[in-house]
Formats: structure tokens, sequence, C-alpha cells
């Protein structure tokens, strides 16, 4: 993956035992998504984005690497033209921890209260929408005081010149990003990929949005109703 | 179908090598770009009409939405090869902010013919099913969504 910080390649965590992750432990794919460390104990770097899983509860990732073991060995050491881990190798293999979230609602010990409660998690863990709609800083962290106004992309375009592939936008509820969109439109969008002016997602977004769609409809109200309350920040 | 599209993208690669130019271009292409965006609005004032409904904004209307349907279908069958010169890409000179087609169209015409044929099919169910109710029109427009993000996700940046 070329970044501005370099390229990057996504792992293989299909259950291949020599190039994927078939012989990790629970205990291993933890601290991998949790703290970002490899069983060797290396740091991965940021493009596997485990600064968001470290959001989601344990039980959500004890039934994501059950499920993971249950798919198909990829012998591939690493795919071509990978984008943001794990958007990417989705939709070939078919996992969608959404789906398992969504499967397993009653295994999870610390159910979010209320919606917005429950929008915050969806959002800030394994959706982790920060991953793209937050602006690094040059270390390439997000920037917390800037959370979700939009950012350089990710992805440097494949051009001659190596341009860039636009923005992303901003999705707090400021003029500058979705301040006049209501929480049906939110949650119309992630369901259906149309804004409420009908023109459909594109870019990264497409493949975000093919996973929300298979959230329930409570979900995606309750991450709309998160978006709706977190501070209104504008673009750079 | 497939002469049909054999047309569009034999006018399309025609039109690579000559070019119209326009005497009132402020912007290289700026003709064929304004066109080919109206063309993309007309496609988003018609789905607008079958969104509403399905969202619940605007009341189900048989005849209306039959009527948006077939709009669509029949501008997705709409020869616009000639809109899409080559070197009217985002990353052209003088064209940042302009248009949002990335320079990948004009290296992968065969797979942008295969995303409007997707359109195009999506777009006969919808047409055949969008006066058959509520439920007829909202189980077509997941298909019709793909038809649309299937082109954007790889040939359109973001405008933000
Ligand atoms: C892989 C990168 C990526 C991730 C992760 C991501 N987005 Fe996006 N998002 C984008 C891009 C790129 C666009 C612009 C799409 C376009 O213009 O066609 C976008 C657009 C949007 C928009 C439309 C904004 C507008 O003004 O048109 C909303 C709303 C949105 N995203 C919400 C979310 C939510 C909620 C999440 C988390 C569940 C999320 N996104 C995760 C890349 C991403
Ligand atoms: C075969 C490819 C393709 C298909 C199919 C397609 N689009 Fe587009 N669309 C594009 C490209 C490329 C652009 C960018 C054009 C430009 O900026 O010059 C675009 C731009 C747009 C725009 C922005 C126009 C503007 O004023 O900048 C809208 C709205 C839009 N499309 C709506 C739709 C809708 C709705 C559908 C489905 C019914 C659809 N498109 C299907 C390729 C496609």
């Amino acid at each position: 993956m070329a970044t501005p910080f370099g390229v990057f390649r996504s792992p293989n965590i299909s259950p291949d035992p020599e190039v994927g992750i078939g012989n990790w432990s629970m205990l291993d794919f933890i601290n991998a998504m949790v703290l970002g460390l490899s069983p060797e104990l290396e740091h991965y770097y940021p493009a596997f984005p485990y600064p968001h899983y470290q959001n989601i509860n344990y039980d959500d990732l004890i039934d994501l690497k059950t499920y993971l073991d249950t798919l198909p060995p990829s012998p591939n050491q690493v795919a071509d033209h990978e984008l943001i881990f794990p958007y990417t190798f989705r939709r070939g293999v078919g996992l969608w921890k959404w789906r398992y979230l969504e499967r397993n609602k009653s295994l999870r010990t610390s159910d979010p209260k209320t919606p917005v409660e429950r929008g915050r998690y969806l959002v800030t863990g394994p959706g982790h929408c920060g991953a793209c709609h937050t602006p690094r800083d040059v270390f390439g962290g997000e920037m917390v005081d800037r959370f979700l106004a939009g950012a350089e992309s990710f992805e440097v375009g494949e051009g001659p010149e190596g341009e860039s592939e636009g923005r992303i936008p901003n999705i707090t509820p400021h003029s500058d990003g979705i301040g006049d969109w209501s929480e049906t439109d939110i949650a119309y969008s992630l369901e259906s990929g149309f804004d409420p002016d009908f023109d459909s997602f594109g870019g990264s977004m497409v493949e975000v949005q093919e996973n929300t769609a298979r959230l329930s409809a409570e979900d995606r109200a309750a991450i709309a109703a998160y978006l709706k309350s977190i501070p209104a920040r504008r673009s750079d | 179908m497939k002469t049909f599209l054999l047309v569009i993208f034999a006018t399309a690669a025609l039109s690579a090598t000559t070019p119209v130019t326009f005497a009132q271009d402020e912007v290289p292409f700026q003709n064929q770009i304004e066109a080919r965006q109206s063309f993309m609005k007309i496609y988003r004032f018609n789905i607008g009409m079958l969104g509403a409904m399905a969202k619940g904004e605007l009341p189900y209307d048989a005849e209306q939405a039959s009527a948006a349907a077939n709009n669509l279908l029949a501008a997705s069958k709409m020869s616009n090869g000639a809109m899409w010169p080559a070197g009217s890409d985002m990353n052209s000179e003088g064209l940042e902010g302009v248009t949002w087609a990335k320079p990948d169209i004009w290296t992968n015409f065969p797979e942008v013919g295969e995303k409007s044929r997707a359109l195009t099919e999506a777009l006969e169910s919808m047409a055949a099913a969008a006066g058959d109710g509520l439920g007829a029109l909202r189980s077509n427009m997941g298909a019709v969504g793909d038809g649309c993000k299937g082109c954007h996700e790889p040939f359109r940046a973001s405008k933000d």
C-alpha cells in the first residue's frame, strides 16, 4: 500500500499456518489486535489499525478469531493492491466483523446502554471510522483534537506523480461536515450508499458502506446518533 | 447490448484521438466535463425520486416511480463516449477541482464498459418493478446503488 508513510502490505490473517495466523494462539491474536504486537512481540505499523481495535470488547475479539479460524486458509503471502486493513480482504474472504458482532450480541459483556454509547462503540471500535476520517500528524498518528474532521486521503494516488486521491470528508456536525444531514440521512446513507442528495458513495467508503449495510437498523441509527453528538469541527 | 457498448467505447476511443474543443471553454474540455457531470445529475435526480420513496420522505406513487426508473434506464443506454476525451481527467493540467474523473478510466475502458452494463442491468429490473409497489421498489434499490457505487469506487475521486 502506497501511503504518505511508505508502502505497507496487509498481513494475511487467514488460518494458513505458514503465512497466515493459523498458528497464532488466542492470546497472540488479542495482543495483535489490542497492543499491535506480533507473536514475536514486534510492533506493527499503524496501517494495521490496532489503535481502533483496542476499543473492541474481548468477547468480540475472541469471537472474531474463532470466526477467522473457520475460514479456508489462504496461501497468499501478501495480496497486491491492498488498501487499509481490513477493508480489502473482507469482501473477498467474506469475513465481516459486523456480522459476527450481530450474531453475538448476546455474548457481549458490557453492552452499551444508550444508542449514543452503542454508536460510539461502533464508530471508534469495529468501524474504525477515524482511520480514514481523522487527519494524521507527521508520525502518522491520528490527531485526537481533529477527530473525524476530515483528512487527506490515506492512499497516495497511483498517477505518475503520485497525486493524492483527494480528501476524505469531515463527518462532524459542522457545516464543513455533515451538519445538515439528519440522523435519518446518515443512517440511510450507511444502509444504501446514497447521500441526502442521492449522489452515491465512491472510493474506499463503498466497502465500508457494504459492511454497514449489514448492520441492524438500530446499529446504523446508533452510529447516526453518535455522529450527531460529537463536537462540530471545521475542516482544515 | 454488446454492440451498443462497443459503440459507446468505440466512440470514446475515437474521441480520444480527435477531441472536440469548444471556443468558449475556460478550462480544457469544459464542455465535455460539464456535459458528463450534468448527465450524472440526471441520474441523481431520478434516483432521488425513487430513493425518497424508499426512505419514506415521499409517498409512494407507482406512476412517478415508473417514470423515474424508465428515465434512468434510458439515460444509462445513452451513448456518452464523446463526453470522456483523453486528457480530461482530474490530474490533467488545469482540471483540479473541475473534474473528479480518475485517470484510470482511460486505461480501463473495458472495465468502465462492464460497470455501465451492470448499471443498465440493475435498471432493467428496477424499471420492471418500480410500479409494483413500495416493496418491489425497495428491493431493487440496493442493486441500482451498487451500479452507481460500482463505478464511482474505482473511477471517481472524492470531492471533499
Ligand atoms: C477506508 C476509509 C474509510 C473508512 C474506514 C470510513 N470512511 Fe467514510 N468515507 C470515506 C471516503 C473516501 C468518503 C468519500 C466518499 C465519496 O466522496 O464518494 C467517505 C464518506 C463518508 C460520508 C459522506 C460524507 C459526505 O460529506 O459526503 C459519511 C457520512 C461517512 N463516510 C461515514 C463513515 C462512517 C460512519 C464510518 C465508520 C463506520 C466511515 N465513514 C469509515 C472513507 C472511509
Ligand atoms: C460507468 C461509470 C459510472 C456509473 C455507472 C455512474 N457514475 Fe456517476 N460519476 C462517474 C464519474 C467518472 C464521475 C466524475 C465525473 C467528473 O467529475 O467529471 C461521476 C460523477 C457523479 C456525480 C457528480 C456530478 C458532478 O456534478 O460533479 C453524481 C451526482 C453521480 N455521478 C451520480 C451517479 C448515480 C446516481 C449513478 C447511478 C444511477 C451513477 N452516477 C453511475 C462515473 C459513473
